[in-house]
């Protein structure tokens, strides 16, 4: 009986082992797709990760530094981001600024810190009337 | 009609003394239609094809894509450029699309095999301004909720063929929000009529990812980042304030079965890829306040007010999400289904529209969700019913905006990636 019981055990953890794999081995695309004048749907571009590349990216020490400066630069520097707000000048050269500075001490390891201060840039970004 | 008709006479009497102010360049249009006098203008209808090889396109290339449960099929109901919020006819197959763009599309099926036969641009004399939010009330009238300006269109459902259609604003050009607020992003409005007041609600999101500090008593005075709701025929407007602390909701409905007002919120960017999540909120009673821009979606405190203490004069009112959604899924229109051909667990369920967003880097939404409800009224459970608009490598075949009831208790869901809108019907 007992030895029944083990050999159940063991084939439920190999399926759940197989399960999580698979879990594990399903991408994450991004992608860009546009129609062809024929009317086919065509995919220009597409980068995968797999998902668990991307939950060990989730939970990477320097996840939130890259995320906002990532977010900054499509808010602020891209054309169609930046086209969506109402900016200065000057409050463009804040951002950078606070940009550059948070990057410097995201790369210098100072991760709490960097954080902060791309934090403060994305505020001004925030409370940036929309066009 | 008789009705209408009366309601429009005495409206003519009060217009004909006071004064308004009308749209920016159709001033003299809507002053002649509000009127009932022809306007003059010899601008057609724009018609849209449907016979056509993109609508075969789609047919092959979209539609053995979306997964639906047992028993449901979809179908494309109607070829429409940028289809946003619809508003379906009362007896008539007609289903007014609103856009972002400039034009109201009228759907119309005239020979009752459930696809559309004409397609074509309504009230082209009038000069609309992100017409997004049309809704249509059990009295027959249809409205136009624009960027800055709520129109009413008596006897639509009579009037729709004419390119000059009796149009009357209800509240005028730039009265909606002040001129200084306006902007394009988050100005798509959503209308609903409800019928324990009659009166209309109007969703008018906030200009900015959060609010700043100094726009906050402006804000919640005037409705934006919230809802108003006012009468919907000419004369004393009422405008009542009845929910603040809304970041950009572009899609509500009221139960019909107890009369509360549900309403879904977009919520703000760039605080990670999976935070925050997006909201579907019920609204217990009117006055309520739902967060912004204190939370930025569910209870997950914004970065811009994190550690302020929320104000006693809003936390009193606060109204936590009935359903927190996937981050930056963008969850927009939303109807209740009160047919009777779905099977009998979709009765009095919400279906909602997840129109997707790129920011995160896994991509998301791009499906119809059902939530049901248990018998207090409050949200059970949460769950896909229809997707597959975006491929295995996250590319968008469409993006559905808004999901509405078809006379025959299919549903109707708009969608303006591609620009369709598709029926969903149940055959068992």
């Amino acid at each position: 009986m007992i030895k029944k019981i083990l050999i159940i055990i063991s084939f439920l953890a190999i399926c759940t082992g197989v399960s999580f794999a698979n879990t594990d081995e399903k991408k994450v695309c991004t992608g860009f797709g546009t129609w062809t004048k024929d009317g086919e749907y065509k995919i220009v571009r597409s980068k995968c990760i797999t998902e668990k590349e991307y939950q060990a990216s989730l939970n990477a020490p320097d996840y939130l530094c890259k995320y906002y400066q990532k977010s900054i630069w499509k808010e602020s520097e891209r054309p169609y981001g930046k086209k969506q707000y109402q900016y200065t000048d000057s409050s463009l050269t804040k951002i950078n600024a606070l940009k550059d500075e948070g990057k410097a001490l995201c790369d210098a390891g100072k991760l709490r810190d960097g954080e902060a201060k791309l934090v403060e840039a994305i505020k001004i970004i925030s409370h940036t009337r929309m066009n | 009609m008789k009705k209408i008709l009366s309601t429009l006479s005495t409206f003519l009497f009060v217009s004909s003394i006071a004064t308004s102010v009308f749209a920016a360049g159709d001033e003299a249009t809507i002053k002649k239609l509000s009127s009932m006098y022809k306007s003059g203008d010899a601008t057609q209808a724009i018609v849209i094809p449907q016979d056509t090889k993109f609508a075969a396109n789609v047919k092959k290339n979209i539609l053995p894509n979306i997964n639906l449960p047992a028993g449901f099929s979809i179908s494309v109901f109607a070829v429409v450029p940028d289809a946003r919020h619809m508003a379906v006819a009362r007896n008539k197959t007609t289903v007014w699309i609103g856009t972002r763009k400039d034009k109201v599309w009228q759907a119309t099926d005239r020979d009752m095999d459930d696809i559309a036969d004409t397609v074509e641009q309504f009230a082209p004399t009038v000069k609309f301004d992100i017409p997004n939010g049309v809704c249509f009330s059990d009295d027959g009238h249809l409205y136009v909720a624009e960027r800055n300006r709520v129109l009413w269109f008596p006897a639509a459902e009579y009037f729709m063929e004419s390119p000059d259609t009796v149009a009357v604003p209800i509240i005028d050009q730039g009265n909606l929000i002040p001129v200084e607020e306006e902007s394009y992003n988050h100005t798509a409005r959503v209308c609903a009529v409800n019928k324990a007041d009659n009166k209309l609600y109007v969703s008018l999101g906030q200009p900015h990812n959060v609010a700043p500090a100094d726009k906050l008593d402006l804000y919640q005075e005037v409705g934006i980042g919230g809802m108003i709701s006012f009468n919907r025929f000419p004369g004393d407007l009422d405008r009542k304030v009845v929910a603040t602390g809304i970041r950009n909701s572009v899609g509500h409905a009221f139960n019909p079965k107890d009369g509360s007002l549900w309403f879904t919120d977009n919520q703000v960017d760039g605080m990670g890829d999976e935070t925050p999540p997006g909201e579907l909120n019920r609204m217990p009673k009117m006055g309520m306040w739902y967060g912004h821009p204190y939370t930025g979606g569910g209870e997950v405190r914004t970065n811009e007010y994190k550690g302020q203490t929320i104000p006693k004069k809003d936390a009193d009112r606060y109204v936590k999400p009935q359903v927190e959604m996937v981050a930056h899924a963008a969850d927009l229109g939303m109807m209740f289904y009160t047919g009777k051909q779905f099977p009998k667990k979709y009765h009095n369920a919400i279906f909602s529209a997840q129109h997707g967003s790129w920011n995160a880097v896994k991509p998301r939404g791009a499906r119809v969700m059902v939530t049901y409800l248990d018998s207090k009224g409050n949200a059970k459970k949460t769950e896909p019913f229809a997707d597959g608009w975006m491929t295995e490598m996250g590319t968008y075949l469409g993006r559905p905006v808004d999901v509405q009831q078809y006379f025959d208790g299919s549903i109707l869901v708009s969608d303006d990636k591609a620009g369709v809108v598709y029926r969903i019907k149940y055959e068992g």
